[in-house]
């Protein structure tokens, strides 16, 4: 009887280990509260179609993305878009260098510590986040290549073409 | 004394299978890939170190490839 249970809690124990490899569910945030919270004027994105997207300077498709996102900055931002590039650079030199070189016209968080991207549960680099009118998460994209542009270019258009909620 | 090792058998599978919860968390995450995306990381980071090596196979093996380009180890090519 003994040895039984034994066996049965051994199992157990080793099946409910095993649950551990597979991490909680892995979906980045809903809403665009935390990337809001991380800027200094939060109320910038109020209203407005949000590119989130995380890079690094070392990253060499990041640093291919740069001339699309300022070009759909410049774009739509009248039409109330706005991009949001996070930065994951450890070493924050780096990082200002490309931007000088760049001229990014939109706002960049620095998150060296990474903070961000462990709550988005990146998996690629660069990876990036839709973000509606009304906050709520639309699309997430990962890497960069030209031709993603054609569907990304259409889907901002849409979003930006949707009425103001509240 | 069955039971005692019975018990023991069971400790050791519990610390066995706890251990197991180290390989949850594998590799570096995609932010921290800094250094490794350096040039001097990458397999083919010293050419001409590479071709010189190519070549002594070639010559004394009659093997090539294998190192990202085409070509078996026939030697005929």
């Amino acid at each position: 009887m003994f040895k039984r249970l034994l066996i049965v809690l051994s199992c157990t124990l080793l099946l409910s280990i095993s649950a551990f490899s597979f991490a909680a569910v892995n979906d980045p945030p809903k809403s665009i509260k935390l990337i809001a919270s991380a800027l200094s004027d939060s109320a910038q994105l109020k209203n407005k179609v949000v590119y989130v997207d995380f890079w690094a300077s070392w990253c060499t498709p990041c640093r291919k993305s740069f001339p699309w996102m300022k070009e759909l900055q410049d774009s739509y931002r009248s039409k109330g878009f706005q991009v949001i590039a996070v930065n994951l650079d450890k070493d924050h030199k780096a990082a200002q260098a490309f931007l000088e070189e760049t001229k990014a016209p939109f706002a960049v968080i620095f998150d060296s510590t990474g903070s961000l991207a462990k709550s988005y549960h990146l998996e690629a680099m660069p990876m990036s986040f839709l973000y509606g009118r009304d906050g709520n998460l639309r699309t997430s994209h990962e890497g960069f290549l030209p031709k993603d542009t054609v569907d990304l270019n259409a889907l901002v258009r849409k979003l930006l073409a949707e009425s103001v909620s509240k | 004394m069955r039971i005692r090792k019975l018990f023991i058998a069971f400790i050791i599978s519990t610390i066995a299978a706890f251990s197991l919860g180290g390989c949850a968390s594998m590799g570096v995450n995609v932010w921290e890939r800094d250094i490794l995306a350096k040039p001097a990381m990458q397999l083919d980071a010293n050419a001409n170190d590479h071709a010189l090596d190519d070549h002594i196979y070639f010559s004394k093996e009659a093997s090539s490839g294998g190192r990202g380009f085409g070509g078996g180890g026939c030697g005929c090519n």
